[in-house]
């Protein structure tokens, strides 16, 4: 057991070669569980490690290093159809969360109230894994197996989130429901990005949920109905409370209750929608 | 390793250390930076913002190595150092009043200089954006909000308030503002000596279970480095402590059975690396859980066990007024009114938890630390130690908020008895989670209410019918059924009326006093009532209350009539004109939005009887002068952030006839200073305020005297005293004519007060408090009726405090006792096992306390210094009625529990849950 910083992706590498060890970064959530990093098991500290801190994008294709923290996504110049990353950025914790935590912490949690969830998701997001044996990339949505649960392999780390972002994409949105202003966490989230044709139609929609199932979700029902539709307000009946409630699985906790997070999904999920379409508008 | 950083400025290294140290306990206890205060260690709330490269993180949750050969700056260091944007943030947050206990500013500063520097000239929203991840429990945040504003646009308005004399009505900055701001302040934690030993209290897991202890002396050589372990035996006194005479009831360890999770049954004691490394599951102690009485329901079954032998059906004790016959006038009434209310465990929730010291010097143990109540203390450390009170002395720091629950004893306990054994002083600090587990909470409830009136709206009779969830000890439980059926009726006449209390023992943390002792929970029932009758009787909410509002010379619930100062119809004439308008801008905000946004104003009265109920309840304010002519007060009144040390002292130096600035404070410390009575009840202004202005004009006296000057001369300060003059005439102080005491002062003088009360009869009837405080609230808000939540938009205070001492510090406690209001309306929720921290526990932030407008109503009491009143715990009655009145009126939801969370906004809506009108 013990506890190292390292300052290289070799580094870290060779650590986790030899294993039976834990990857972190922000530490936002492993100091509150009351132990101090490395006292119960042994844990490599990634946070100093510069080549997994960038957000790059080439032709279109983008990247975002495992490390990168959330106050460096809320100041960087997202194009259009990435505003919500920001946005998300702006809504974890506050400001000294976001100066601590990072994007790949918050997947590799896997808390079902993980902020940057619906928004990856709904960019259709892939994580890029290494280990040992090569590296292999996958879907966010594979990625994440369940409540605190990865597709992470022993002495595997995850090393970047990456995704296209095609150029008609013309608005997004995150909505986030919390019983407060800061440091909440999410009773139920939202976010979406839509893409229009040159006919005032959308060509391209993704919509996510977050903290309502134990996996943020996609709503691909709903998608599939939006797509080919102009861009109007009467989008927002395709957001059904049967569409919702067909893939999502809201639990009773501290927060709310099931039956709320229900309703609330799908209120939260309309007003994405409404923003998205006054946004093109 | 070995960890170098730039401290401050300071090129600073830290041996032996893994990295995985958290930076805020490195930077405390190996570099000295105690500026950096610690409330959660989880991330949570922001008191130990520093910081890294010019950014705000959070030093508890920074593993040191990720400092290495970096800049950290904390909030004393940039201050001590001239940084321009911290000495111009700290300025305006003094002179703004923004700072009340100080444990979170620290983080506030530093989260604020680090905006400045990315951003000279911020927004209001880019200021509660960088402020949002600092909690604050006292202050309501508004004043630091504006402060914080004004110190960004450069208007800081520091001069007029340094121009002040600090004379009573002068809103001064308050005596000990700038160490509060900066993190200079000294409390619980911040004291101990660097060769403290640690303690650590290992606790019950279990809400209720039967332990047997095993060998700890095995388990003590098994642990090199421990060198004491502390259970029931080891208490040489009794083991069993309590704030009230009579119901001393809870011991320092459990003796074979834990009533409730969080439970201490026994401490470790060693070198600080050894407790904190400990892994206490292997400490030699069976459980044997048994089925809990989680509530007052199952606690008041028949069938169900006792918790304590001598409380038969759980029952703790019972309170009762009455006067008329209720049962008849509710059977004769016109109009009726029932319901049925419920509220939960409140955590007090400020941000310094119960932290302090002790040392023995073989024959006397002091104890430092945080508490409102150093005499109590003394006290029951007495008892329970087996000594002479003379044995103990209780020197308290600064205190990191209390709001009722550091009345209790916390800590002193332990650290007292290990030092004792040791001959070592010991230090301790609870962490969040045994804060929030085994700390006081505001009593649960459950109310049967029934009030009936006339067509034309008078009120004919009050129904009342508690029941207060006291948790598994008595604490100030006793006290909440006193006083909750003295205040059941709001400040309103009724000619019939009954109050009944029931406090019940469950298996849950003790629940003792917080901020109105039961009356915040009976005055939402009672004002939700109100409304809603208002509203079925056609009559204007605020006119019908005005009608019944309690005047001069008639009598209260407990026939107590006073003949002067009743303020509830001056607060209610305050709000008027705000109902008005606020009535309107609500209206055309319907007429213009979506359905699905309703604004609503709600409205709530209250008041609060100010001092001990129909029990003596002295101060007592002792003060010198100095052989070079300086003033001293010994002033023993703790401050726990409200500002006594600052409206006192203003009291008292009005009395002398001098300025507040030239005073010589001596703060709490039972050697020192005479018992000013805790720190609770409204009652420092009240009683220790009376008491400070009699020590003032006696010491005035004598000073007369001595100088042999006639009664209605001036004292002449420079800043010290010169002499006395009245017109041409002049009598020079020369303190070679006085003789001097021990103390080194020439002429002392001490004084007390006791505010006049008079016993309950059996109906309760007589006159439990000589002044009463008097308050109403307004507020409006808009829900979303898609969503359930809720958007306060405008709270508007108007308080009858009969004389601002301090305008500023007035309206601080306003601000204050409106934000815990507003989180008691809206989130707060204790559940034992569930929401034992900061992070699933929520208290407001930043962003969800609306703009406060305080209106001042000054109805003098002629027992107040001054006409002074009570108002620490008034601030807090009428807010969340008000809210949940809001919400009614903004969309027909009937609540009849708090927290009015969105889920239960919308079930309300729905009207699933309304059976019993």
């Amino acid at each position: 057991m013990g506890y190292v910083l390292v300052a290289t992706e070799n580094e870290l590498q060779d650590r986790l070669a030899n294993g039976g060890c834990r990857v972190a970064a922000g530490m936002t959530d492993m100091y509150p569980s009351g132990q101090l990093p490395g006292s119960t098991e042994s844990v490599v500290d990634i946070s100093q490690v510069s080549s997994l801190r960038d957000i790059s994008c080439t032709d279109g294709a983008w990247r975002i290093g495992t490390t990168v923290r959330w106050s460096d996504v809320r100041v960087y110049p997202w194009p259009a159809g990435l505003e919500m990353l920001a946005e998300v950025a702006s809504q974890v914790g506050a400001v000294q969360v976001q100066n601590a935590a990072t994007v790949g912490g918050n997947l590799c949690n896997a808390s079902p109230a993980a902020d940057g969830m619906p928004v990856l998701l709904a960019l259709g997001a892939t994580v890029e894994l290494w280990s040992v044996r090569g590296v292999r990339e996958m879907l966010l949505s594979d990625f994440i197996t369940g409540v605190r649960r990865t597709a992470l392999e022993p002495g595997e780390y995850l090393r970047a989130i990456c995704f296209k972002n095609n150029e008609d994409a013309v608005a997004s949105a995150f909505c986030k429901l919390g019983l407060r202003q800061y440091l909440v966490i999410s009773i139920a989230m939202a976010a979406g990005q839509l893409r229009c044709d040159s006919a005032g139609c959308v060509s391209g929609i993704s919509l996510a949920l977050g903290a309502c199932s134990p996996v943020a979700t996609r709503l691909s029902d709903i998608e599939a109905s939006i797509v080919g539709k102009p861009v109007s307000k009467s989008l927002i009946d395709e957001v059904t409370a049967e569409r919702v409630a067909s893939v999502i699985s809201p639990i009773d906790d501290v927060r709310a209750t099931a039956a709320y997070r229900r309703d609330a999904a799908v209120h939260v999920l309309r007003d994405t929608l409404a923003r998205l379409v006054e946004a093109v508008a | 390793m070995k960890v170098s950083l730039t401290l401050n400025g300071q090129e600073t290294s830290i041996d032996d250390l893994s990295g995985a140290e958290r930076l805020s306990s490195v930077l405390r206890e190996s570099c000295g930076a105690r500026d950096v205060k610690v409330g959660c260690e989880a991330g949570d709330c922001g008191a130990c913002t520093v910081l890294v490269d010019g950014e705000a993180m959070n030093a508890c949750i920074v593993p040191v190595a990720q400092v290495a050969n970096r800049h950290v700056e904390t909030a004393a260091g940039l201050h001590r150092n001239g940084d321009p944007d911290a000495v111009r943030v700290a300025s305006a947050f003094d002179a703004g009043g923004a700072v009340q206990c100080g444990i979170c500013f620290p983080g506030f500063l530093t989260s604020l200089v680090a905006l400045k520097r990315q951003q000279s000239q911020p927004t209001e929203a880019e200021i509660t954006d960088a402020l949002g991840g600092v909690l604050c429990r006292c202050s309501g945040y508004r004043k630091l909000i504006d402060a914080a504003v004004s110190a960004c646009d450069g208007s800081v308005p520091r001069t007029e308030c340094d121009a002040l004399a600090g004379s009573v009505g002068d809103a001064v900055a308050r005596v000990d503002g700038l160490p509060r701001i900066t993190g200079d302040q000294i409390f619980g934690d911040d004291i101990a000596p660097a060769d403290a030993l640690r303690l650590r209290v290992l606790r019950s897991p279990h809400a209720r279970a039967r332990f047997t202890i095993g060998d700890t002396q095995s388990w003590v050589s098994h642990h090199p480095g421990v060198e004491l372990v502390l259970t029931a035996s080891d208490v040489p006194g009794v083991n069993r402590y309590g704030v009230l005479p009579g119901f001393e009831d809870q011991p320092v360890f459990a003796e074979s059975e834990a009533r409730f999770r969080g439970e201490a049954v026994a401490a470790v004691v060693g070198e600080k690396a050894v407790i904190e490394g400990l892994d206490l599951n292997d400490f030699p102690v069976t459980w044997e859980p048994l089925d809990a009485l989680v509530d007052m329901p199952s606690a008041r079954k028949p069938s169900a066990d006792a918790l304590h032998a001598h409380a038969a059906e759980n029952i703790l004790c019972r309170g009762r007024v009455e006067k008329g016959d209720v049962t008849s006038a509710l059977a004769s009434a016109e109009f009726i009114k029932r319901g049925t209310f419920e509220t939960g465990f409140v955590e007090h929730a400020y941000i310094e938890p119960e932290a302090g010291y002790a040392s023995f010097d073989g024959e006397r143990v002091s104890v430092f630390g945080c508490t409102q109540a150093p005499v109590m203390d003394q006290e029951a450390l007495a008892g329970i130690l087996d000594l002479r009170l003379a044995q103990l002395r209780i020197v308290p720091t600064a205190v990191g908020g209390g709001f009722g629950s550091k009345l209790d004893l916390s800590f002193q306990p332990f650290v007292a008895l290990a030092a004792m054994r040791l001959k070592r002083a010991v230090r301790m600090c609870y962490s969040r989670q045994e804060s929030m587990q085994s700390s006081t909470k505001r009593h649960p409830s459950r109310i049967e209410l029934s009030i009936g009136a006339t067509r034309d709206g008078y009120l004919t009779a009050c129904d009342f019918d508690g029941e207060f969830n006291t948790g598994a000890y008595a604490s100030w439980g006793p006290t909440v059924a006193n006083r909750v059926p003295v205040h059941a009726s709001g400040p309103y006449a009724y000619p019939h009326y009954r109050a009944r209390t029931t406090g019940v023992y469950t298996n849950n943390p003790p629940a003792g006093a917080f901020r109105g002792f039961g009356v915040p929970q009976a005055a939402i029932a009672l004002e939700l009532l109100l409304d809603e009758m208002a509203d079925e009787l056609g009559l204007d909410p605020l006119a019908f209350r005005q009608k019944n509002a309690l005047q001069n010379n008639v009598p209260t619930a407990t026939g107590q009539c006073f003949s002067q100062g009743v303020g509830i119809s001056a607060c209610f004439d305050a709000l008027a004109p705000h109902w008005q308008s606020l009535n309107a801008e609500a209206a055309a905000f319907n007429n213009e939005s979506a359905p699905r946004y309703r604004r609503g104003v709600g409205l709530a009265g209250g008041w609060y009887g100010c001092g001990n109920t129909s029990m003596p309840n002295p101060s007592t304010i002792k003060s010198a002068l100095r052989a070079d002519g300086g003033v001293v007060l010994h002033q023993g009144a703790v401050d726990i952030g409200q500002g006594s040390n600052t409206v006192i002292a203003q009291i008292f130096a009005t009395a002398v006839g001098c300025s507040l600035h030239a005073l010589e404070l001596i703060s709490a410390d039972t050697d020192i200073t005479p018992d000013a009575g805790k720190t609770s009840a409204s009652r420092q202004t009240f009683i220790s305020g009376n008491a400070a202005r009699l020590s003032g004009l006696s010491l005035r006296r004598e000073l007369l005297a001595a100088l042999g000057a006639p009664d209605d001369a001036d004292l002449v300060f420079d800043p010290n005293l010169t002499g006395a003059r009245l017109g041409d005439a002049f009598w020079p102080f020369d303190a070679s004519a006085l003789p001097l005491d021990n103390a080194g002062y020439v002429i002392c003088v001490e004084e007390s007060y006791d505010p006049p009360t008079a016993p309950l009869d059996e109906n309760g009837q007589g006159e439990p408090y000589a002044q009463f405080g008097y308050a109403a609230h307004l507020v409006m808000l808009t829900v979303d009726t898609a969503l359930g939540t809720v958007e306060l938009n405008k709270i508007v205070a108007a308080h009858d405090v009969g004389k601002a001492i301090n305008p500023i510090l007035v309206e601080g406690q306003v601000h204050g006792g409106v934000a815990q209001g507003v989180g008691m309306a809206l989130m707060e929720a204790y559940v034992p096992g569930q929401s034992e921290d900061l992070h699933n526990y929520l208290i407001p932030t930043i962003g969800d306390v609306p703009p406060i407008e305080s209106l001042i109503v000054e109805v003098p009491d002629a027992h107040g210094a001054h006409g002074a009143k009570g108002l620490g715990e008034h601030v807090l009655i009428p807010t969340a009625p008000a809210i949940l009145n809001g919400i009614r009126r903004a969309t027909g939801a009937r609540l009849r529990a708090i927290p009015a969370t969105p889920d239960a906004i919308l079930t309300a809506l729905r009207g699933d849950e309304l059976v019993e009108e």
